[in-house]
């Protein structure tokens, strides 16, 4: 199993290797960074615009193949990614970053996959039935709704609840509140009250596909022999749905997650965006619209990494549920 | 009794070496009756025409349909809708200004009336869904059907060609393109950059029924026919596989119009000029706090018209599945 999960894992890594270096050389070709030099008034010299070009490591007069050859040298050799066009290193942006969305999107992942799984079991149990409609029409609206209406939708409800409560009950403006101070315990309790709704936002999103796809494994699950061969042996309907069914169909869910987790990240990206989060998903974003080459490469490392660990997360876990895996 | 490839009679010789013989039952053959009779004259039936019978009797099929055949008059003739031009005739007093005589909705920002721009802005969202299902479909079809029907290394290429492309988060990659493209900012860029990104599911979907359908007898016996492998592929294989790509396709569908909203609201979507519910959504996000009816009204229109079409697939994918009809 060990050797199926590390070569499931060389495989990933491959992906996510060739991903970035393809991710490096379109945004290479795509950007112009020294577009923003030539639209300021008074305009820099040609020499100056090429030197900040040089010293970014952008040049558009070096082959890319030599720039991405540069840049993965840079990065085994220094541990470095370059600077942004602020000047800033791009992997002290990413650590100080990755943290504000890493939060986010893991405790949304993690709930939204437990509610959506739970969801999709019920629904299946009870298929037809009024919860089941219940369920299956209010997956179908949130998938309906753009993911920042959610999200301006949860601020217009909070914004509600607190006018209506006298006081400020649900913080969602940024990740925290700026200069408060106190014991590390208030802090904390600051950041989840700010981390609520956005939370909030991703679980919904993530349990309305996990809860669909799960319903219709679970179907498929529910009428195979060995679920009636369980109840004949005599266990109790809730052992052998949970036991032999669920554990049967969380199998294919298990590939799932991996496939969802892009959507997610599109999610969390919108969210923090909504929310004012300082995140790698504004990072990203600023970096494509200020065509900064080293900001957008460094962001997609950090993406493929992701990747890569989802991806080998969900083998572990197919690996864990399925025996024939294994051998 | 294994080893036997001539399939002549075999002599069972046990390891004692004494020979046994073996105990034929009698033949029991039945006559036919009446429920094996092949009834000639009974109406035809196929997978659509029992999806048809099963889809027509479920409620939810008229509504959405209803919805969406009423979404296409209005992107189509949106003078039939409201008589109020959507762009000219503003009056900034009235920003963002609540409901009055002959403007149902009220006001935008810049004192336009709201209803009349939810209603002139349909067009451009439908467009882009049918543009971007056309690039999905072609793409998906053409991925799917060559990676599920040839397998081996066109499998390996293409299927993990679809899964990098997968796992990119659209949001990135559209944003990517459309900043490149941002001199040309239209229908067709938008539907561009948010297609590229949304065949893998589809090209998915159509690779796993292929693989399903494609060790079906009747493969088997158009081989035997002498028909090329290509020919069988778009002549028996591809048209007994496409059920789940209709299905997927609405639901893409619902998808890209989405996107299209997503892309405007992150400034990257459409230019101001042309008028879509993701613009309108858009330019209201600022007055949020003040004029909340600004940004939702064209929300529900949106929300409306993607519940329509994923319904809409969901019930025909319902329908379409043999399996889960028997179970209703």
């Amino acid at each position: 199993m060990a050797f199926y999960i590390f070569r499931r894992f060389v495989n990933y890594f491959i992906l996510s290797a060739i991903a970035t270096c393809l991710a490096y050389v379109v945004a290479s070709l795509a950007l112009d960074p020294a577009s923003k030099y030539y639209g300021r008034n008074p305009q820099p010299s040609k020499q100056t615009i090429t030197n900040i070009l040089n010293g970014l490591g952008v040049n558009p007069d070096v082959p890319v193949l030599e720039r991405l050859w540069n840049w993965i040298v840079n990065l085994v050799v220094h541990g470095s990614l370059g600077n942004t066009v602020g000047g800033t290193s791009v992997v002290d942006q990413i650590v100080s970053r990755s943290g504000v969305s890493l939060r986010l999107l893991l405790i949304g992942s993690v709930i939204g996959a437990i509610v959506g799984v739970t969801l999709g079991v019920w629904g299946a149990v009870r298929q037809y039935k009024f919860s089941d409609q219940v369920v299956t029409y209010g997956s179908y609206l949130v998938f309906a709704t753009p993911t920042f209406v959610i999200g301006v939708l949860l601020m217009i409800g909070a914004t509600a609840l607190n006018g209506a409560a006298g006081m400020q009950l649900i913080n969602f403006t940024g990740e925290y509140s700026a200069g408060l101070s106190g014991s590390w315990w208030d802090l904390t309790a600051d950041r989840a009250v700010h981390l609520l709704l956005p939370t909030v936002a991703l679980v919904l999103i993530g349990a309305a596909g996990y809860s669909r796809y799960q319903r219709s494994v679970m179907l498929d699950v529910l009428s195979a022999d060995y679920i009636r061969t369980a109840r004949a042996k005599g266990r109790s309907r809730n052992a052998a749905l949970v036991r032999h069914g669920v554990r049967v169909a969380l199998i294919p869910m298990s590939t799932f997650f991996a496939y969802s987790f892009g959507t997610l990240v599109s999610g969390s990206i919108m969210l923090e965006i909504v929310f004012s989060f300082h995140g790698m998903g504004e990072f990203t974003l600023n970096a494509i619209t200020q065509s900064d080459i080293n900001a957008v490469a460094g962001s997609t490392l950090f993406l493929a990494v992701l990747v890569l660990f989802s991806s080998t997360l969900s083998e572990v876990l197919y690996a864990a549920l399925d025996p024939r895996v294994r051998n | 009794m294994s080893s036997n490839p001539t399939g002549g009679p075999t002599d069972v010789t046990p390891v004692g070496g004494r020979s046994s013989t073996h105990y034929v039952a009698p033949l029991d053959e039945t006559p036919l009756v009446s429920v094996d009779a092949v009834k000639v004259a009974e109406k035809r039936s196929n997978l659509w025409i029992d999806a048809w019978q099963d889809v027509r009797r479920r409620p939810m099929f008229w509504i959405s349909a209803a919805l969406i055949l009423v979404v296409a008059l209005v992107a189509l003739f949106p003078g039939l809708f409201t008589q109020t031009p959507p762009n000219n005739n503003c009056i900034l007093g009235n920003s963002n200004g609540g409901p009055a005589d002959g403007h149902p909705l009220g006001f935008t920002k810049q004192g336009c009336d709201i209803y009349s721009r939810i209603v002139h802005g349909t067009s451009t969202s439908l467009s882009v869904g049918f543009i971007v299902i056309v690039l999905t479909t072609t793409l998906g079809i053409l991925f799917g059907a060559f990676a599920g029907f040839y397998g081996g290394w066109v499998d390996a290429v293409l299927s993990r060609l679809g899964d990098i492309f997968f796992s990119i988060p659209y949001i990135l990659a559209a944003v990517v393109i459309m900043s490149v493209l941002s001199q040309y900012r239209s229908v067709w860029s938008i539907s561009l950059a948010i297609g590229i990104f949304a065949w893998p599911s589809t090209a998915r979907v159509l690779r796993s029924e292929i693989l399903r359908v494609k060790n079906a007898d009747f493969v088997m016996a158009s081989t035997a026919l002498g028909l090329s492998r290509f020919k069988i592929l778009l002549k028996h294989v591809l048209p007994n596989s496409i059920a789940p790509v209709i299905v997927i396709t609405t639901i893409s569908l619902a998808g890209a119009i989405v996107a299209e909203a997503s892309l405007s609201f992150l400034g990257v979507g459409l230019g101001s000029n042309i008028m879509s519910w993701g613009n309108d959504i858009n330019q209201a996000q600022n007055d949020l706090r003040t004029a909340p009816q600004t940004l939702i009204l064209p929300s529900i229109a949106l929300s409306v018209t993607v519940f329509a079409f994923i319904s809409l697939g969901e019930v025909v994918r319902d329908a379409l599945d043999p399996k889960a009809r028997a179970l209703r």
